[in-house]
């Protein structure tokens, strides 16, 4: 670096082209040709090292100055002319500064943070034309001016010429790891899911492969935990009647092995009535999965404000209603006893062979 | 072909796996005549174009695009084939963008062998399928405002009969019990559930065009 640099030095004094070529090197070599940070880092090192740069910048553009300066001064030009450039120099300091910080931000945390950027840049951006048309009108002719514009317009375009690819591939690639890296998230989280449930409950299935009722339960469970994921359906209301009712037939599902289908109409916020209404809809399917041998219990549930109508029904054994034997508490007190209390009413249809009904009505008082 | 061909109705199968249609082919037996099958949309079209069954049993989401797809895809080439969509999904949107499209009706997977037999003899024979769940969404759909008749277009409201008979098929009764229950004749039910299927396709309303538009299917 330090025979680069004596170059520099050799070539200032031979008319200040060399100043002007190490100025511009300085300014665009450190973004492109830092050595690449190793892995996230910890955020104190990362606050050390921008205060470092931000150190470096401040005596590179004092440097800078007083080089221009001297430059100036051996040229034999008024010293008073050159503060517009001085100006312009803080722009471009400015623009560059935000940039730099710009793309660490972006880097280290995946984010743009764009709040103060359009600003600094725009500031930026007005002090160095301040700078270059003021340079250009006071220390040059009026009638010069207008070439050098001309000419600085050339050098910009020039410039945007030869950096933008590199600028557009920069941009693209960034803009192609963003995505890859939400896709890589989104990835892990169904990995995580499936790992949790699926194979879990794959790995189940195959220890339980003998017994043909456990596998049943274990995969409807499974199934309905990744349904539930699949097809979020949250209840706006705080306790919902459709939730706790979902929630009671999963817990029936897997207590007693047998399918219970829910579908709901509406729903409505849980109170006392509606708790008692859930509870007898709780033991008609219990009692259907315990006694009715089918496979299947058909739950509907329609709630509106005026009311809550629940049927429960399978198409299994069933029974003689009459016969109810005085020790099967179930049907008598859990359902029609429970119902009837918070005024509500509740039948129950049932023949041998014909399967079973329970209609529970609950009227909003 | 040996077999009477008018009593046993022929079926395209259309799922994207290979053991699920396995499956399907093994419970429905002797039930149906299955024509073909496919596994993706464009060859979905492609075989029910040629083939021109009566029914096609249709899976809700496929490479390449979606069951919805696959009938606006064969369109008017295939003017007797019906479509039943057999799907997992229990998404409103899914059922009802499916319906919209034009299908004439909707199971879930887990129906069994005969169910499913007759579901398909159902849809052969002009009729519309509702499972529970579909009842269930209708009844969701279209509830309320039953009252502001008058501003509220024929198309956007159920009648009250109707209304029965979307509860009962939500209870898990078939026609037949639905029947016996409202002391109607299975004909007159089949009847109450396509004029529902047809307010389900061609009602605006908003619920069901928010189902729809969820997944931009229609």
């Amino acid at each position: 670096m330090w025979w680069v640099r004596g170059a520099f030095v050799l070539l200032t004094f031979t008319g200040g082209s060399g100043l002007l070529a190490y100025a511009i090197l300085w300014a665009l070599v450190p973004l492109d040709t830092r050595p690449p940070r190793s892995g996230a880092g910890a955020p104190a090192t990362v606050d050390g090292r921008s205060a470092e740069s931000s150190l470096l910048l401040v005596l590179g553009a004092t440097g800078l100055v007083l080089g221009a300066l001297l430059l100036a001064s051996i040229v034999g030009m008024d010293i008073g002319t050159l503060w517009p450039l001085v100006v312009a120099g803080l722009g471009a300091a400015l623009i560059w500064l935000r940039a730099d910080e710009g793309q660490r931000e972006r880097l280290r945390t995946g984010v743009d943070r764009r709040r103060s950027g359009p600003l600094q840049i725009g500031f930026g951006a007005l002090l160095v034309l301040v700078g270059l048309i003021s340079f250009g009108v006071g220390g040059v002719g009026l009638g010069q001016a207008g070439a050098l514009l001309a000419a600085v317009g050339v050098v910009v375009v020039g410039i945007a010429l030869v950096v933008s690819p590199f600028a557009l591939r920069l941009w693209r690639e960034r803009d192609a790891e963003r995505r890859a890296r939400i896709r890589s998230e989104e990835r892990a989280e169904i990995a995580a899911q499936v790992h949790d449930s699926v194979l879990q409950t794959l790995t189940l299935i195959q220890r339980n492969a003998a017994d043909a009722s456990a596998v049943a339960r274990i995969a409807r469970a499974q199934e309905r935990d990744l349904r539930r994921w699949l097809y979020p359906d949250p209840s706006p209301l705080a306790s919902s009647f459709r939730v706790a009712l979902e929630e009671m037939a999963a817990e029936v599902e897997d207590t007693y092995g047998v399918r219970v289908e829910v579908v709901c109409v509406g729903d409505i916020a849980l109170s006392d009535a509606l708790s008692a209404l859930l509870q007898a809809t709780r033991e008609a399917m219990a009692n259907a999965g315990r006694h009715s041998g089918a496979d299947t219990v058909s739950v509907y549930a329609e709630m509106a404000p005026a009311g809550v109508t629940v049927h429960v029904r399978d198409r299994g054994e069933g029974f003689a209603v009459s016969e109810i034997p005085g020790d099967r508490m179930g049907v008598r007190e859990s359902i029609l006893g429970r119902i009837e209390r918070y005024g509500g009413r509740a039948s129950v249809t049932s023949e041998p062979g014909q399967g079973t009904r329970v209609e529970l009505v609950m009227e909003a008082r | 072909m040996t077999r009477d061909v008018s009593n046993v109705p022929t079926v395209v199968l259309v799922d994207d796996h290979r053991m699920f249609r396995t499956g399907v082919r093994t419970e429905l037996g002797d039930a149906v005549d299955i024509l073909g099958e496919a596994e993706d949309v464009d060859s979905a079209v492609a075989v029910i174009l040629e083939r021109q069954p009566g029914v096609v049993l249709l899976d809700v989401h496929l490479p390449g695009g979606n069951g919805p797809e696959v009938i606006k895809r064969v369109g008017d080439g295939a003017p007797d084939t019906k479509f039943l969509a057999l799907s997992v999904s229990d998404a409103a949107e899914d059922v009802i963008a499916t319906i919209r499209a034009g299908a004439r009706g909707y199971v879930t997977k887990s129906i069994g062998g005969a169910d499913l037999a007759d579901a398909v003899r159902q849809v052969a024979a002009g009729d519309a399928v509702f499972s529970p769940r579909l009842a269930g969404f209708v009844l969701d759909a279209f509830a309320g405002s039953v009252e502001v008749a008058e501003i509220d277009e024929e198309l956007d409201r159920l009648t009250p009969r109707e209304r029965d008979v979307m509860r009962l098929i939500a209870r898990g009764y078939t026609y037949r019990e639905a029947a016996s229950e409202l002391f109607l004749s299975v004909k007159t039910i089949e009847t109450h559930v396509s004029s529902v299927l047809r307010k389900l396709q061609l009602s605006n309303r908003n619920e069901l065009a928010r189902w729809a538009s969820d997944r931009r299917l229609t």
